[in-house]
């Protein structure tokens, strides 16, 4: 018997745009779910968002589209439209979970509130990932990973002491609502094998954020023992990134035995006796740039992969900082076959990122690159559907798809 | 059971948790949260590293004291049984057979010495779902690799697009990897099974936290591979929006976190600040100039914005449609009238330390939301409940697992 994906079976309807919805989906989709993706006919503002192939815009390949929207069947559908809407619910009606990523009041707007959709299917578990919400005064407010980010107590920890608060890159905060998404969804429908019955998953994106990344140091930051600080040094050296010959290096050693083992990897250097250089505490916090340049002459001496070699021989927990092409050749992550392909006739085959887990007994693959926009909306509407040719050309002549 | 879960998302399921730490400790709290019985395992021989370290040290108990292991230790049951010892795998055999899942975060090959791995844990429970967390994944060359939570950002190119765009590169100081590997732990858990209740069969899942944490970089990749350029850090600055980011207000190191994406939002900005003259500058007036034009604009907008308070400048900005926050602290998050009302910070009391604050259950599932029930457990404080009522130890074989250093 060959194996079967894990979420086989499973059917996701995602009505999303941008980051969130997409990635939440995208992980179901990955694990085998059935996905149809509903774009507004404009498309996916991820669509013009590039990166492009030279540089050259072309919403069929856009970077960040087709990371978010591999496994997934596209259709196109103007919800606003009253025969548009009525569609969307044929479509939620054989779906067990939906995922999206509107403001409520737009949702409000189209008449698909939670309320609305309870009433359409008992057994449907809808997943609202918003930035803050379905409750509370923010609920309606626009924010992007760097507010996420700022409100999340992650910004003001990263950076510069003198320079302004460093958010994550690459909207990270908003990928990692995706991926909470995805954890509240399966406690509803591992809920909803015994009652089954759905219902509505809201997911803020700034609360998850604060909880997962900063909330258990809230307590100790209140009571005065824990002080936020961009010095990027902790409270121990070392702890932070150093630069060698060929780039950067991660080092972070909280026990003694660790540094210990790193001075003899560095040869036992005579500063390291003194005991200015033993308070590890003081290192960090009173004069770590003057401990940074002892270290310098021996870091500048070494590669990272060189450095790398010699910490693991001594269980001295650095690793090298990968740029994303070294990433992407990295003999280990080959090894486990991390990186898929994705094939599609207009760009042919690329590698993209895979999963991040092996299942014993369910396979994982790229089963379907990401839609152009539209593609699959005649196979859905007629084949899942079962409207005529007659009824997609009304449809196509009113724009509702 | 101590407590009751019933109507609980996963009020029905029961799992065993080796998991230690952060990475590994977020997983079984976020089941545990949501009305599954977790039964944490450690040893006094080898403590969760999580009770262990600052605050705590030179009080009584230190390892009970810790708020860090009262946040993510909260809801779960704790035994100790030493699994070096011979008749631990007897013992825990039995737990396993009662069991739905065992969540595990140690060294690969350490469950196996013990004869403990996913495949000798099945012969008790043929049905039974496993994850094993681990830095790199069971199996390949780096698989032996120790390294602490910083690695993962390292390893998987966050680090090296994370900086001011000068040269230097800053790296990603908060745990990114950790709450990022921690999730996917619940999630390969639960789709397994979500499987298993469909077709009968368990299975073993291998999660590498560097690899979890590479999943979130994505675009990063695809933008290499269609335009062959190395991504590089670029600040706060955004491919898209302009302006982005952190401005400075007035104060000591306060700051208001600002993006602009469509054309309609650039308006509500320009309106806000009184639609002073510059803003009708042919530079900034489609999103493409205002990105390439992103300095000037950061400059202009921060003399708006040195003049106010981050709350100031972001509640005027919010109400108006552009996406606008506060960079804030514990102090101003759980001072935040949006946290107070979706109780994104809780109390929590614990017998050692009254009026403790924890985070929250931050997903609000509409009709079996979970809770926060009991505070994180004393070491071994369910070893009677797990081994004498739910195993049927009887005094004098309970005794004898004590005598023979299992549970211990």
């Amino acid at each position: 018997m060959t194996p079967s994906s894990v979420l086989a079976g499973l059917r996701v309807v995602e009505y999303g745009n941008n980051i969130s919805a997409a990635f939440c989906a995208k992980l179901l989709g990955d694990l085998g779910a059935e996905v149809i993706k509903v774009e507004r006919p404009q498309g996916d503002e991820s669509r013009q968002r590039g990166s492009f192939p030279n540089g050259s815009a072309d919403s069929e390949k856009s970077a960040l589209f087709l990371y978010l929207n591999t496994n997934k069947r596209g259709v196109t559908l103007n919800i606003e439209n009253a025969r548009g809407r009525e569609l969307f619910l044929h479509l939620l009606e054989r779906a067990d979970v939906l995922v999206e990523n509107y403001a409520p009041a737009d949702m409000q707007h189209v008449g698909l509130t939670y309320k609305d959709l309870q009433e359409t299917s008992s057994s449907l578990v809808v997943t609202s990932i918003t930035p803050f919400g379905q409750s509370g005064p923010y609920r309606d407010y626009r924010a992007r990973s760097i507010q996420i980010s700022a409100m999340a107590g992650v910004s003001v920890m990263n950076g510069q002491p003198d320079r302004e608060p460093l958010a994550p890159p690459y909207d990270l905060m908003e990928y990692a609502g995706g991926l909470y998404g995805c954890v509240a969804t399966c406690f509803a429908l591992l809920e909803r094998d015994f009652s089954g019955l759905g219902q509505h998953v809201d997911v803020s994106m700034t609360d998850c954020c604060a909880a997962m990344h900063t909330g258990l140091y809230v307590w100790e930051g209140l009571t005065g023992k824990r002080r936020p600080s961009r010095s990027g040094r902790g409270e121990i050296f070392p702890n932070g990134l150093w630069p060698c010959k060929d780039g950067y290096v991660s080092m972070i050693a909280p026990q003694v035995a660790q540094w210990i083992r790193f001075v003899k990897v560095m040869g036992d250097p005579e500063w390291t006796k003194q005991s200015r250089y033993r308070d590890r505490r003081a290192m960090a916090k009173e004069y770590p740039a003057e401990v940074d340049a002892l270290l310098a002459p021996w870091f500048m001496a070494h590669t990272k992969d060189e450095i790398f070699a010699m910490c693991r021989e001594a269980h001295m927990p650095v690793a090298p900082v990968r740029t994303i092409d070294e990433v992407m050749r990295d003999e280990h992550l080959k090894h486990r076959g991390f990186f898929s392909t994705m094939h599609r006739e207009d760009f042919g085959t690329i590698p993209v990122p895979g999963s991040p887990y092996r299942f014993s007994e369910s396979s994982y693959s790229e089963r379907r690159p990401p839609p152009r926009l539209g593609e699959h909306t005649e196979e859905v509407l007629s084949g899942d559907l079962g409207l005529s040719k007659d009824d997609l050309q009304d449809l196509r002549r009113s724009r509702i798809i | 059971m101590p407590g009751t879960t019933s109507g609980m998302s996963l009020s029905r399921y029961r799992v065993i948790d080796f998991g230690t730490a952060l990475a590994g400790g977020q997983p079984g709290q976020m089941l545990a949260d949501m009305g599954a019985e977790v039964i944490k395992v450690e040893s006094r021989q080898h403590l969760d590293g999580f009770r262990v370290g600052n605050p705590g040290k030179g009080e009584a108990n230190p390892e009970e004291r810790r708020p860090s292991f009262h946040s993510v230790g909260r809801n779960k049951l704790d035994v100790t049984l030493d699994i070096t010892q011979p008749n631990t795998r007897t013992l825990l055999g039995k737990l396993v057979e009662k069991s739905d899942a065992v969540f595990e975060n140690f060294a690969p090959g350490v469950l196996a010495r013990s004869d403990l791995d996913y495949a000798s844990l099945r012969r008790f429970n043929p049905q039974l779902v496993m994850v094993s967390l681990s830095s790199a994944g069971q199996h390949g060359p780096l698989s032996d690799m120790v390294v602490y939570a910083p690695a993962m950002t390292a390893l998987a190119g966050v680090d090296s697009v994370m900086g001011y765009g000068d040269g230097a590169l800053a790296g990603m100081r908060t745990g990114y990897g950790d709450a990022t590997a921690a999730s996917y732990a619940v999630v390969g858990l639960l789709t397994a099974l979500w499987h298993r209740n469909r077709t009968g069969r368990g299975q073993h899942v291998d999660l590498s936290a560097w690899e979890a944490t590479a999943t979130m970089l994505g675009q990063a990749f695809l933008e290499f591979v269609l335009t062959r350029n190395v991504p590089q850090p670029r600040g706060n600055r955004h491919p898209n929006m302009a302006p982005h980011g952190n401005y400075r207000c007035k104060g000591d190191d306060q700051w208001v976190a600002i993006a602009v994406g469509s054309d309609d939002e650039w308006r509500s900005l320009c309106r806000v600040l009184g639609d002073p003259e510059w803003t009708r500058d042919s530079r900034f007036a489609t999103a493409e100039q205002r990105v390439r034009h992103a300095k000037d604009l950061d400059e202009r907008l921060s003399f708006w914005t040195s003049e106010l308070t981050p709350d100031g400048a972001a509640e005027a900005l919010r109400r108006a449609g552009v996406a606008a926050a506060p960079v804030m602290s514990y102090a101003e998050q759980y001072a935040d009238p949006h946290f107070k009302t979706r109780h994104v910070y809780e109390r929590l009391d614990h017998p050692l330390t009254q009026g403790e604050v924890v985070y929250g259950i931050p997903w609000k599932l509409s009709r079996t939301p979970g809770s926060l029930r009991r505070h994180a457990p004393f070491v071994g404080e369910h070893n009677d409940y797990v081994f004498r009522e739910l195993l049927g130890l009887t005094p004098v074989e309970f005794d004898d697992m004590v005598r023979q250093g299992v549970i211990r």
